[in-house]
């Protein structure tokens, strides 16, 4: 005799559950979490250096009228091994906590749940979460954040789209970086808005380079929209 | 990678509706995965029986629905098969449909020994 009983529930229930509570604990917060998902060298931390004083008012915009509102980034640092990363952003004089993984190819919620305990949430108005360095897994895992961010460098090729279809379908915002090497790459631009759009038609690419500092400040003006979004026009 | 503990998460899922179903032996489970995620089968069905040993799931049939990926255009409104990594429509040439189905990853159901 058998007993067959109806589920139909998500595998990744738990997952799911532990999300939607880090969703609301930082809704209730006002705080902006974005997911950064890149492969292993396409920048995240070299991204994160540029904008995070920029936005705290430690450099200033190049051409701004006037200072803006200051405001105060931490992250978590997710990585499979080593606190090298958190070293670098400790630099920065902000709160981050590393999260290490021990092999495991990518973070989940209860990750960031953990985390973000670490973290002085009331003195934050943004958290970064840089995930483990894989443009395949992440793409599969909600962390409740705001907004997952795709960063591509031109030296991995203009295919990455169409190879990796659910991440940047995902994604609410890509950077493309290292356009300063442009010219030594066979990437091909057109390849890539072709592919990039038949995937995401709504979702804004930044050409920025980390080591020249192109393009950063428009990829700034647009991590301060989802700030004011996150915390009332009046706020920012 | 990822398999991994997606299996395990199922495997927890599956072990908590025994419990609460009598707590019988698993004959077998019924999942979906939908074409757009990047699971395995083959791998997610070894992590499974790896998990399994030496607990009551132990040699449980593991029956896979495959979802095919299916999007909406927000232009002309046709719902459309998505080819590879492509959301584009077919008929009016839009990019970026919806995707209404190929997503999943669900346990359906369970079959316990009475």
């Amino acid at each position: 005799m058998a007993v067959d009983i109806k589920v139909l529930q998500s595998i990744l229930e738990v997952n799911d559950h532990a999300a939607a509570e880090n969703r609301e604990r930082l809704a209730a917060g006002r705080v902006t979490a974005l997911n950064l998902i890149s492969a292993p060298g396409a920048g995240k931390t070299s991204l994160l250096e540029r904008v995070i004083p920029t936005l705290n008012g430690a450099t200033q915009v190049e051409g701004a009228a006037q200072p803006e509102h200051r405001i105060r980034s931490a992250v978590l640092e997710g990585d499979i091994a080593t606190t090298r990363d958190a070293e670098r952003i400790l630099r920065l004089d902000i709160p981050v906590v590393q999260l290490l993984t021990g092999g495991g190819c990518h973070l989940e919620a209860t990750q960031i749940s953990k985390g973000l305990d670490e973290l002085p949430l009331g003195e934050v108005d943004l958290v970064f979460i840089e995930n483990v360095g894989n443009i395949a897994c992440p793409a599969e895992f909600d962390l409740g954040e705001a907004a997952k961010i795709g960063i591509l460098s031109v030296t991995e090729g203009s295919d990455k789209p169409a190879k990796y279809p659910l991440l940047f379908h995902e994604v609410t915002a890509l950077v493309l970086n290292k356009m300063d090497l442009l010219p030594h790459t066979d990437f091909d631009l057109d390849v890539f808005e072709r592919d990039f759009r038949g995937l995401n038609a709504a979702a804004p690419v930044f050409h920025i380079s980390c080591r020249t500092g192109e393009g950063v400040a428009a990829f700034t003006g647009w991590l301060r929209e989802r700030v004011r979004e996150t915390q009332g026009a009046e706020a920012v | 990678m990822h398999e991994l503990s997606i299996t395990q998460a199922l495997v927890d899922q599956v072990e908590a509706v025994r419990l609460a179903n009598g707590g019988g032996r698993v004959l077998a489970i019924e999942i979906r995965i939908g074409t757009w995620r990047q699971v395995v089968p083959e791998i997610l069905l070894a992590y499974y029986e790896t998990l399994a040993r030496g607990t009551l799931l132990e040699g449980s049939r593991v029956d896979i629905e495959s979802v095919p990926a299916t999007a909406h255009c927000g232009i002309c409104k046709k719902v459309f098969p998505v080819e590879e990594a492509w959301v584009v429509c077919p008929d009016c040439a839009s990019p970026g449909g919806t995707l209404l189905s190929g997503q999943e990853l669900d346990l359906v159901g369970v079959e316990l020994e009475d």
